[in-house]
């Protein structure tokens, strides 16, 4: 076996068809980090005004803002591209994590119970997250980011194959 | 019958409720104590008010619920927006309560239950009685036809005539079989070896601390001058009464810890002031645990703990029989998760998870070392003692943790062990798995190991550094 990284754990299909999450995802986690940055921004340049040192507080904003731009740029694209799931035949299959890689199988029949949330950006870009609820608290099971129609079809479709039977 | 199909509100009385709900008093707390310092009460209290009255109306026009019979629909939140679905045979159970202000609208709060885990739980507060009930009667009608076909043949015996014997009569219990008694001197040694040793001295600290609260200087106490027999004295009595006393805990809180079987129904009764009885049915155990301890790993002693998957955690759902030797933990664990036994022999992890146990326990000793070596050189030189110490004994743990990790799979159950000194044993049966994630780090990627995480509904419990092929194959023999 010399498929370590992409041994898939699922019976029901092949490996290789595993797929990204949608491209707006991106943007929206590019979007929230740069809103928390702007307020970190913004809370340097109040200090800085605040002890007197305008020029110096205005510098080491430009500073946080260019590196912190630079640096949320890189990493949520890393993240992006180490993101992929697939909703298979018998259970949701997901792959993520840059540093620490987890390959989580969510068998439909221990389903108890589907969650789909969207915050406020979510809606605007038309996303949502998809959560299988099993019954361990443990287990990794939300697909942060789908287009909101096709999370709605994937509901209904995972929600007809959950089965009988109290799955615990 | 009310018609729970279409999708209807709860209660408008509902945002109201919320207003003056405890959570949301206690959240006005501050806003009180802004009122009283700032001197402008009713003004602070007006705007507090009117900002959850303005939350609570918005959150009830977005809660909207429903139930066709085979899912339970409920959209809320104002912000986060949140849509849930619960199949109907996911719903371990409902219930309705109607406090004081539910008596006085004619209202009730229904609580749906699914089994274990996260968010596991649904409340509709404030909905009308009527729709209360009928929810609660078509969740149980739903789940009731669902569990009939499996059931039937469980109904009356052949040629029962119900009008003329009256209703079928509960068959007899099955006798009941004790598995283990424990004696009160094993309780005594699992105490003097056990976490109460630790409780114990938490408390002597504490009470130390008290006397200081009580005006007396701890300081004060050090610097009474104590002749060396009399600090002697002091150690020969104090250590064995300190480890009485923990033994004495055990004693009286599993005093008579007796596990018996009847049928499929597991009790294990313990305790001599507070009494506890667990109870669970075979077929709800989620996984059994055996724990050796360090002390007693030479005698073949463990710790079994078998778990159901009752939210809670703790004593809510789980048992612990201290200091059992293999035969009783094979005749315990026998009935209560027949596969399990016979035990099988772990494979041990491959070569690649002792060099990274090494490592692990190398660089760890290093940087202790270190760190003890900067404060030999800003203090006394005699921190080179325990730097050297730790240097030897980090690559020594990292071996040891290392010939803790083993796995096997035998009849769909897997063993997986871990741990340097105290050792443990997780028995998982395949069935009992929600669901499972290969886990690799950075580290474990440069060596082809990974870890397979299996969820449970008790709690997760972990296969560590095996083969990254190996963990791909555990993780889909334990999801179909």
């Amino acid at each position: 076996m010399t498929d370590h990284g992409t041994h898939d754990p699922g019976t029901d299909d092949p490996a290789d068809e595993l797929v990204p999450l949608e491209r707006r995802v991106l943007s929206l986690w590019r979007l929230r980090a740069a809103i928390a940055l702007a307020v970190w921004v913004a809370l340097v340049l109040a200090a800085g005004v605040g002890v007197g040192e305008v020029l110096g507080g205005s510098l080491a904003a430009l500073v946080l803002a260019v590196v912190g731009g630079l640096v949320v740029r890189w990493w949520t694209s890393l993240v992006w591209r180490a993101w992929q799931f697939r909703v298979g035949d018998g259970a949701l299959h997901l792959r993520h994590g840059v540093v620490t890689r987890r390959e989580s199988t969510i068998p439909y029949h221990r389903v108890q119970h589907i969650d789909l949330e969207a915050g406020p950006l979510e809606r605007r870009m038309g996303l949502t997250s998809l959560i299988l609820r099993t019954a361990s608290a443990s287990s990794d099971s939300t697909v942060p980011g789908i287009d909101a129609a096709e999370a709605e079809a994937l509901r209904t479709r995972i929600l007809a194959l959950v089965g009988t039977g109290d799955a615990v | 019958m009310v018609d729970l199909r279409r999708s209807r509100r709860t209660s408008p009385l509902g945002a109201a409720f919320e207003v003056v709900s405890p959570d949301r008093v206690r959240n006005l707390l501050p806003v009180a104590i802004v009122a009283i310092s700032s001197g402008r009460v009713v003004l602070v209290l007006l705007i507090a008010g009117a900002i959850s009255l303005v939350a609570g109306v918005l959150g009830w026009l977005r809660r909207v619920w429903s139930f066709d019979g085979d899912v339970l629909h409920l959209d809320e939140g104002v912000f986060v927006r949140n849509q849930r679905r619960i199949p109907v045979d996911r719903i371990q159970h409902v219930e309705l309560e109607r406090s004081l202000r539910h008596q006085l609208f004619g209202l009730a709060a229904v609580r749906v239950e699914t089994a274990g885990g996260s968010g596991a739980e649904l409340r509709l507060d404030a909905i009308a009685r009527d729709e209360a009930e009928a929810l609660r009667s078509q969740v149980l009608d739903a789940l009731r036809t669902r569990a009939a076909p499996p059931d039937a043949a469980v109904g009356e015996p052949d040629g029962w005539d119900a009008a003329r014997h009256g209703p079928v009569p509960p068959p007899p219990p099955a006798p009941r079989e004790v598995l283990v008694r424990l004696p009160p001197g094993r309780l005594l040694l699992a105490g003097i070896t056990g976490p109460e040793v630790v409780a114990v001295l938490a408390s002597l600290v504490f009470a130390v601390d008290a006397l200081a609260d009580l005006g007396v200087d701890p300081d004060e106490i050090g610097r009474v001058e104590l002749g060396r027999s009399a600090v002697a004295l002091l150690v020969l009595v104090g250590v064995p009464v300190w480890f009485l006393v923990a033994g004495l805990i055990a004693v009286v809180r599993k005093w008579d810890l007796t596990a018996s079987i009847s049928g499929d129904e597991l009790r294990v009764t313990y305790g001599l002031l507070r009494k506890h009885e667990f109870v669970v049915r075979t077929s709800r155990v989620q996984d059994a645990r055996i724990a050796q301890r360090l002390l007693l790993r030479p005698f073949g002693r463990a710790d079994l703990r078998v778990r159901s998957a009752a939210s809670g955690g703790g004593d809510a759902s789980q048992v612990d029989i201290p200091l059992l030797d293999a035969a009783e933990i094979d005749r315990v664990l026998a009935r209560v998760l027949p596969a399990a036994v016979p035990r099988p022999r772990l494979h041990p992890a491959p070569p690649a998870a002792r060099r990274r146990a090494l490592v692990r326990g190398g660089v760890g000793a290093l940087l202790g070392a270190t760190s003890l070596s900067v404060l030999a050189v800003l203090t006394s030189r005699w921190w080179l003692v325990p730097a050297a110490v730790v240097l030897v004994l980090g690559p020594l743990l990292g071996e040891l943790s290392y010939r803790g990790l083993g796995w096997a799979e035998a009849s769909d159950v897997h063993h997986s062990r871990s741990g340097a000194l105290a050792r443990r044993t997780s028995i998982v049966p395949e069935a009992r798995v929600q669901s499972a994630a290969v886990v690799a780090s950075l580290f474990q990627r440069r060596r082809g190991l990974a870890s397979v995480r299996l969820d449970l509904a008790s709690s997760a419990v972990g296969v560590l550094d095996r083969d990254a092929g190996e963990c791909g194959h555990i993780a889909a023999a334990v999801t179909t």
